[in-house]
């Protein structure tokens, strides 16, 4: 029989003569990695902050409310959508200074819908000076150019027209930031500083088809908060979608159903991709309003998985009648 | 006693040269990523996409060569490019459409006649590589209220928008509001491009393998990628029909050879299965055809030589088999046998 080298015995010394070398490398090791390690990070000085944490806007103690208004006048339904849940004093106060979150994604014009509609600006931005907000404040970070987008959608004249100030994106007004509970949002430049000092915040966009998502609605509508190559979440728009809602929780959300886009989205680009629906959704619950929404674009909840995820994530109900929806029309 | 180092065997000492050298390719990988900083957060001014969007890479004429504008066309801004990496910047969620059609690039600008107050246009002209790709992209986002054009072999117009195939081209021209005179100049533009831009006509020769009986009129479509939902099905030439007022689709596809077919008719069936369908047995007079019934209806899959053809949505199995055997006899009439 012969022997196996691997079982040769070590005697006393060569054991210690191994211990010591392999205590020597591991000493080795550590000492390295304590030279790489750098407490500090990289020098950030002349970098915007790291942000934590949401952007909550949601109204303490006001219960979750909806109202679903029926016309075909922007206007007279969201008044009417906003008389019927108390009226504006029950979101906007004296001196609150409010944020509009449009969609100004694209330099198209009103009538293809692709964008907030300006009727519905002016209209808001009115709504919160007379009942005595400080400042309004209109942004976006749009898909095409900023400038454009917001002239040829009308959004800018509509906003300033009614004494609000526009926000255009600019490298400055971006932080990082990290949102807890999220798969996507960590790390991410958000568009962050125009949130600075705003007490109130109110998500406004329309009702479209979307060729990934299947909607692009209010919780979507947040996507226009991101920086960077945000292009990149596109493979995985359910979960930023999800991840976005879960952002921002706004005091107030305005989905237009006036006019739906029911195929072609997010663009459209022809009338005939349009359908009027003749419903203005006015809600504190940003998945009830988008559930309704689905309904407009002939699609249940269940068909947008981003609205189950959200709804699983705790940022509202996808059974938008569990909040007893006010049913009025014009 | 032998010293332990003379105790080490050839095949110790390879493995300890090939873990020390994983070793090193480790630490040195993350030395490196060591200074790959994340771009987003640490470049604040790589933040926003650039408000033009030319590469430098393409000619400086490039884009005025294809859009060549009429007399009496005013450019109300200078016309912008876009490439694989930048599409979304102007079209956002449909990009994916267009990328996985064979997008190359996409020159759009807009206009006005200097007649109509108020009113401008934007052309938007999409180089998808092939009349397929362009097809394809076309066809998918067809308008149900459609005005055949006749400018090119597949053009139509709505009331504010003129969409067409020109060769490799597929073309968008929407105006910002819907004017009959704003039409004509942009049908002017149109003719004017078609003239301007010689390219071969396009031949989409599946469609001459779809059967007429109760097909709907222009709703042939090409489906570049994913089809039905399966990563698999690619390049699937889809007709919708009308039976009894009942709604259903055809679809083939070229798949190279009759192994592929049979292939690929297999995996979709066994894809359907695993989402909830149920394989049946039924009489019918194709050859290795595969019935499925789900979601309350049929389909029917069957590979016809070197294609995948087939039958979805059916409200009923009768009417499955019926435009089934009808869109396997068409096939094989026009390719003759295989």
């Amino acid at each position: 029989m012969t022997s196996n080298p691997d079982m040769t015995e070590l005697n006393r010394r060569q054991f210690l003569i191994r211990s010591a070398k392999a205590g020597v490398s591991v000493a080795a090791a550590c000492t390295a990695g304590l030279w790489f390690y750098d407490a500090k990070g990289p020098d950030r000085s002349s970098q915007p902050q790291m942000q934590h944490g949401l952007l909550d806007f949601s109204i303490e103690n006001l219960d979750k409310k909806m109202s679903i208004a029926r016309g075909k006048n922007r206007a007279a339904t969201l008044h009417l959508a906003i008389e019927s849940l108390g009226g504006i004093e029950t979101f906007i106060k004296k001196d609150d200074q409010v944020l509009l979150k449009v969609n100004a994604a694209f330099a198209s014009p009103p009538i293809l819908s692709a964008t907030t509609h300006p009727q519905l600006v002016s209209e808001m931005v009115q709504l919160c000076y007379k009942a005595g907000a400080a400042r309004v404040v209109v942004t976006d970070n749009p898909i095409n150019d900023p400038t454009s987008c917001f002239a040829l959608s009308g959004i800018e004249a509509a906003a300033r027209g009614s004494g609000a100030e526009v926000v255009y994106p600019r490298d400055e007004l971006f932080r990082p930031l990290t949102v807890p509970n999220t798969t996507l949002i960590q790390n991410w430049p958000v568009l962050y500083d125009p949130f600075e000092d705003i007490t109130k915040v109110i998500g406004m966009a329309p009702v479209k088809d979307h060729h990934r998502s299947g909607a692009s609605m209010i919780m979507k509508n947040w996507y226009g908060l991101l920086g960077g190559r945000r292009n990149i979440f596109h493979q995985d728009i359910q979960t930023i979608i999800t991840d976005l809602a879960t952002m921002v929780r706004p005091s107030l959300v305005v989905l237009d159903g006036t006019v739906s886009m029911i195929s072609n989205g997010p663009t459209g680009g022809s009338l005939s991709d349009l359908k009027e629906t003749e419903m203005m959704i006015v809600s504190t619950d940003q998945v009830a309003a988008d559930a309704f929404g689905a309904t407009l674009l002939g699609k249940t909840p269940s068909q947008l998985p981003f609205i189950s995820k959200a709804e699983a994530a705790g940022v509202g109900t996808a059974d938008y009648r569990a909040l007893n929806p006010v049913e009025v029309s014009v | 006693m032998n010293r332990v180092t003379e105790n080490r065997s050839p095949k110790q000492t390879l493995l300890s040269v090939v873990i020390l050298a994983t070793l090193l390719v480790i630490g040195g990988s993350i030395f490196l990523i060591h200074y790959r900083i994340n771009p987003a957060v640490l470049q604040p001014g790589s933040l926003l996409p650039p408000a033009q969007n030319m590469p430098a890479s393409l000619p400086p004429t490039s884009a005025e060569a294809i859009m060549q504008l009429p007399p009496g066309l005013v450019p109300l801004t200078p016309s912008e490019t876009f490439e694989s990496h930048n599409l979304s910047d102007k079209i956002n969620g449909k990009a994916e459409l267009y990328l996985s059609a064979g997008f190359n690039r996409l020159i759009s600008q807009r206009l006005t006649d200097g007649h109509t107050d108020d009113i401008w246009f934007e052309v938007l002209v999409y180089d998808m590589g092939t009349g397929q790709n362009a097809f394809s992209v076309f066809s998918a986002q067809r308008r149900e209220d459609a005005q055949p054009l006749g400018l090119t072999q597949y053009s139509y117009r709505t009331s504010n928008a003129i969409f067409l195939v020109h060769g490799p081209y597929y073309m968008e021209i929407i105006a910002s509001n819907a004017s009959e005179q704003i039409m004509k100049s942009m049908q002017t533009l149109a003719e004017y491009f078609i003239r301007e831009n010689r390219t071969e006509t396009i031949t989409i020769a599946e469609e001459q393998l779809f059967p007429e009986k109760d097909k709907v009129a222009n709703s042939t479509s090409l489906i570049a990628s994913d089809a039905f939902g399966y990563d698999h099905l690619n390049q699937i030439y889809t007709a919708e029909y009308t039976m009894d007022g009942n709604r259903l689709m055809a679809y083939l596809s070229h798949r190279g050879s009759s192994e592929e077919a049979n292939k690929l008719a297999s995996a979709y069936r066994d894809f359907l299965v695993n989402f909830g369908g149920k394989s049946i047995d039924a009489e019918l007079i194709i050859t290795d055809a595969l019935v499925v019934e789900i979601l309350d209806t049929y389909e029917i899959i069957f590979p016809c030589g070197p294609y995948l053809a087939g039958v979805r949505e059916a409200a009923n199995l009768e009417q499955a088999t019926i435009l089934a055997s009808q869109l396997f006899n068409k096939i094989k009439e026009v390719i003759g046998d295989f």
